[in-house]
């Protein structure tokens, strides 16, 4: 799949930075993901790997810099707006909501797509009724694309991890995002399940072309699917490039590649 | 709730009840012929008993299911508020404004209270939702026992310490509610028309973002559901509920004072709310049920009644945090999990 | 008119300590257990009742009643954390709710054992100082006093001893405290305990001053709650701030208007400072 490098960038990070107290978390960080991309954030643990994605989905104001959603100013939103500018991200642990059904937490998931707020959406209009109608759809689409469909009713509680991890994916994936940041989506999954997950990935943006940035340290998994790279090391980006460049960039090597806290590919 | 459930074509014939509860039914639920008909048997048995204390008690459990119903929004969407019997107050208060003091009708003064309350509950949730979620409940604290002192400071608007008096009592296009059945059936009317609201409510997608935000708040904020938003809109749709239930009792009583809705009042119905179960639809009609009777059982001890309550509270909590209506009631009846 | 502000402004101090009492206690509730102690007040009233007991029944000396105070409800308090709250330890919504079930208990065992009708107590100190034209009774100073000793006493503890250092540890972040060896099973009822042992020495220093009866625990509650909201819940110099400020604001409102009506005013002046600052007095409160 080949990405657009002339047209304007999807999500521009330039030069974000997070101080807490005497920790510099993350500083000076500039990334940019374009559409149909699919890019990787790597670094060793505590590199502020998470801060980032915390800074960029507004879970945490940054103290300096500034991200740029086609376009937009989103620094600092709070998460609910980002989300329905289009941009969505996951968490590391799983995170569903464990009383509901898959079918409910999906469609938890898509709410925000509907027009208007939740002030207007106790009263059922025509309209209403057939934005209800796409989404039961789509609903249901995504747990075709996730394997999910033979777990619809059952709690999402219930589900084995790795299947929870695949619902959180889903779960993003139904706000309907221009971009999903996923936080370490292989964490705790085994290699079938791995695979699974890039599958996933791949029908997702087949279904509907979103550019996906995410954080791992599963280093297949982020050689095989990303286009591009980042390589962040405590705070600061080090490098980026393709996975190769990225394979055989000796700082990268030093850093972290030959550190023994990540899964070889 | 399903969305499909709302959406999708309704039941082929020839599918089960369960089989329908997987494929999607066409609207919320149909209550159920037992349900149904234990709820008319219920709401009919003050008229078979026909005693004037019956009536009297059944019309508190009606305005009493109401106000702990409404509630219950706000506890789904993860917030407790100590101020919805300071907001039932204003609801009173305007109405009687609106009746009394203007000679406006009843209808009249009850859409006032409704949105007197909701109002206040708006411009309060505005200001302290943007804080850290456990503000809220302090200033609501702080909200309860500040609009008991405006009441009691303001008398010659209130009426002050003594309250009012004579206030009209209901009355509905030249029908006047002046005897105890005629109000009963219509406060039964009411309770059960705001049962049927919520019934509507938690099966569309307001209710279903108020599910989510009490669940996973994280999960619901970082997938597009404002939290703050979404508690607003509870609390101010709790409150409008408990205006209503306060003007109710207000032209029931026919006298309401400061104290008719202070501190106590809060605390009881965020304890019928606990004893009756913040999920389930009827669980503030159980509560209601359970907990208007008892006052009557602790005539000879009232300064032990409170231990009691504490005490029942805190086994609740404990062992059926689901409450009383996450027991035993059938499975059509209860919200689905 | 400068005699009266001063005379005000002095007195209003002397409450704002006891304000930052509750309010400190209150807050390392808060901060250890991240419940909101509605039984808090109710404390408040059996440290008062526990001192008057002391003094009237086995006529100990103040500073030995109130020693005696602190014990009794710091041991009450660990006992209500371990018998009732335990369940609750991540459950912060229905816990809040268990210490309403908790306070109601409080006041009407105390209503049913001591009656509703107010204690008088004995006079802990006789006779007035004078800082220039403002009068100090004596018994008012002895408060300040003793204010300040207990907050010292707090702070060395917090600050200087091994078991506050891992309390203020746990304030901040019980996991990584827990991960780092401290005792989340000591903690919790080392933090609760502490906390409203703090509440029942602000009785305690009240009780002489005014009547003790079981209903003297819902105002307290309800300033510390005032305090924390315009000082931030867990910062200790957004509520010292707080509290001074509301001590004095109360006492020059009350020179000129009733009671109650400063009151309001003063809840109506907390949301406003709301509005234009919505991260409390000292930006500790932004969700």
């Amino acid at each position: 799949m080949t990405t657009s490098t002339t047209s304007r960038p999807l999500l521009e990070v330039k030069g974000l930075s997070k101080r807490f107290g005497g920790l510099q978390a993350v500083s000076g960080l500039d990334l940019h993901v374009a559409r149909d991309e699919v890019v990787g954030l790597i670094g060793p643990n505590g590199a502020g790997k998470s801060t980032a994605f915390n800074l960029i989905s507004g879970t945490l104001i940054p103290t300096a810099g500034q991200v740029v959603l086609e376009g937009a100013d989103i620094t600092g939103k709070a998460p609910s707006a980002v989300v329905r500018r289009g941009l969505a991200r996951t968490f590391q642990s799983t995170s569903v909501y464990q009383g509901a059904t898959v079918a409910q937490n999906l469609l938890r998931g898509a709410l925000s797509t509907l027009p208007g707020s939740v002030w207007t959406h106790t009263v059922t209009t025509r309209a209403r009724k057939a934005a209800l109608q796409r989404v039961a759809r789509e609903v249901d689409e995504i747990l075709e694309l996730s394997g999910l469909g033979p777990y619809r009713d059952v709690a999402a509680g219930g589900l084995a991890y790795g299947h929870q991890k695949l619902l959180g994916v889903a779960i993003g994936f139904a706000t309907n995002p221009k971009i999903l940041l996923l936080d370490e989506p292989a964490a705790g999954l085994n290699g079938e399940e791995c695979a699974e997950l890039g599958r996933l990935l791949q029908r997702l943006r087949t279904h509907r072309g979103i550019s996906v940035l995410f954080v791992e340290h599963h280093m297949a998994v982020v050689m095989e699917l990303c286009h591009r790279i980042y390589v962040l090391v405590q705070g600061r980006k080090i490098a980026e490039g393709t996975p190769q460049e990225i394979q055989s960039n000796p700082a990268v090597i030093e850093a972290y590649l030959g550190a023994p806290d990540y899964a070889h590919a | 709730m399903d969305m499909s459930k709302a959406v999708l074509p309704s039941i082929p014939p020839g599918q089960t009840e369960s089989q329908s509860l997987i494929r999607g039914a066409a609207a919320p639920q149909p209550l159920g012929v037992v349900g149904l008909v234990g709820l008319a048997g219920l709401v009919c048995i003050p008229f078979l008993l026909n005693q004037a204390f019956t009536y009297h008690l059944a019309i508190f459990i009606c305005i009493n299911t109401i106000v702990v119903t409404s509630l219950s929004v706000l506890a789904r969407a993860g917030q407790i508020s100590l101020c919805h019997g300071a907001l039932a107050g204003i609801g009173a208060y305007a109405s009687v404004f609106c009746v009394k003091g203007l000679g406006l009708p009843f209808a009249v003064g009850i859409v006032a209270a409704m949105a007197a309350a909701g109002l206040a509950a708006y411009l309060l949730g505005r200001i302290v939702l943007r804080l850290q979620g456990v503000y809220f409940v302090l200033v609501t604290f702080a909200f309860g026992e500040l609009l008991r002192l405006v009441l009691l400071e303001f008398g010659d608007v209130t009426g002050g310490a003594n309250g009012i008096t004579n206030i009209p009592p209901a009355a509905i296009a030249g029908y006047v509610f002046l005897d105890k059945p005629a109000f009963y059936a219509l406060a039964a009317v009411i309770a059960i028309a705001v049962l049927a609201f919520f019934r509507g409510f938690y099966a569309s997608p307001a209710g279903e973002a108020v599910d989510a935000v009490g669940e996973n708040p994280a999960l619901a904020e970082s997938s597009g559901i404002g939290v703050r938003r979404t508690q607003l809109f509870a609390f101010t749709l709790a409150s409008v509920f408990a205006g209503l239930g306060g003007a109710l009792l207000a032209h029931y009583v026919g006298y309401i004072s400061p104290e008719s809705f202070n501190m106590h009042l809060s605390v009881a119905l965020i304890i019928m709310m606990v004893v009756g179960g913040r999920r389930y639809l009827l669980g503030g009609l159980v509560g209601a049920l359970v907990m208007t009777p008892l006052p009557e059982f602790f005539r000879g001890a009232v300064e032990s009644q409170d231990i009691l309550y504490g005490v029942a509270l805190i086994l609740m909590l404990r062992f059926l945090p689901q409450g009383l209506a996450g027991m035993r009631l059938p499975r059509k009846w209860r919200k689905q999990p | 008119m400068s005699n009266l502000l001063a005379q005000a402004l002095v007195n209003g101090v002397i409450i704002g300590l006891l304000y930052l009492l509750m309010a400190v206690g209150f807050t390392l509730v808060f901060g250890v257990m991240r419940v909101v102690n509605f039984a808090h007040g109710q404390f408040y009233m059996v440290g008062a009742f526990a001192t008057y007991v002391l003094m009237s029944h086995w006529q100990a000396p103040f500073l030995v009643a109130l020693l005696g105070a602190f014990v009794v409800t710091a041991a009450l308090g660990w006992l209500v954390e371990w018998a009732v709250l335990k369940p609750f330890r991540h459950d912060e919504l229905n816990g809040m709710i268990a210490t309403i079930g908790v306070g109601m208990i409080l006041q009407s065992v105390a209503l049913v054992v001591f009656g509703p009708d107010s204690q008088i107590m004995p006079q802990v100190a006789e006779g007035v100082f004078h800082l220039g034209t403002v009068i100090i009774p004596a018994s008012r100073l002895y408060v300040a006093v003793c204010s300040v000793i207990v907050l010292a006493v707090l702070y060395g503890f917090l600050i200087h001893t091994r078991q506050g250092k891992a309390l203020r540890a746990a304030v901040q972040d019980m996991e990584i405290a827990t991960a780092q060896g401290v005792r989340a099973k000591l903690m919790y009822p080392l933090g609760f305990s502490i906390g409203v042992g703090l509440a029942a020495i602000a009785g305690a220093l009240m009780a002489p001053l005014f009547s003790v009866s079981p209903f003297i625990g819902s105002t307290p509650l309800l300033k510390a709650f005032i305090v924390v909201i315009l000082g931030g819940l867990g910062s200790v110099p957004g509520a010292a701030a707080a509290s001074l400020l509301l001590g004095v604001s109360e006492s020059l409102a009350s020179s000129f208007m009733s009671n109650s009506l400063a009151e309001i005013l003063i809840f109506a002046l907390v949301m406003g400072i709301l509005v234009l600052r919505p991260a409390g007095l000292l930006g500790k409160a932004e969700a």
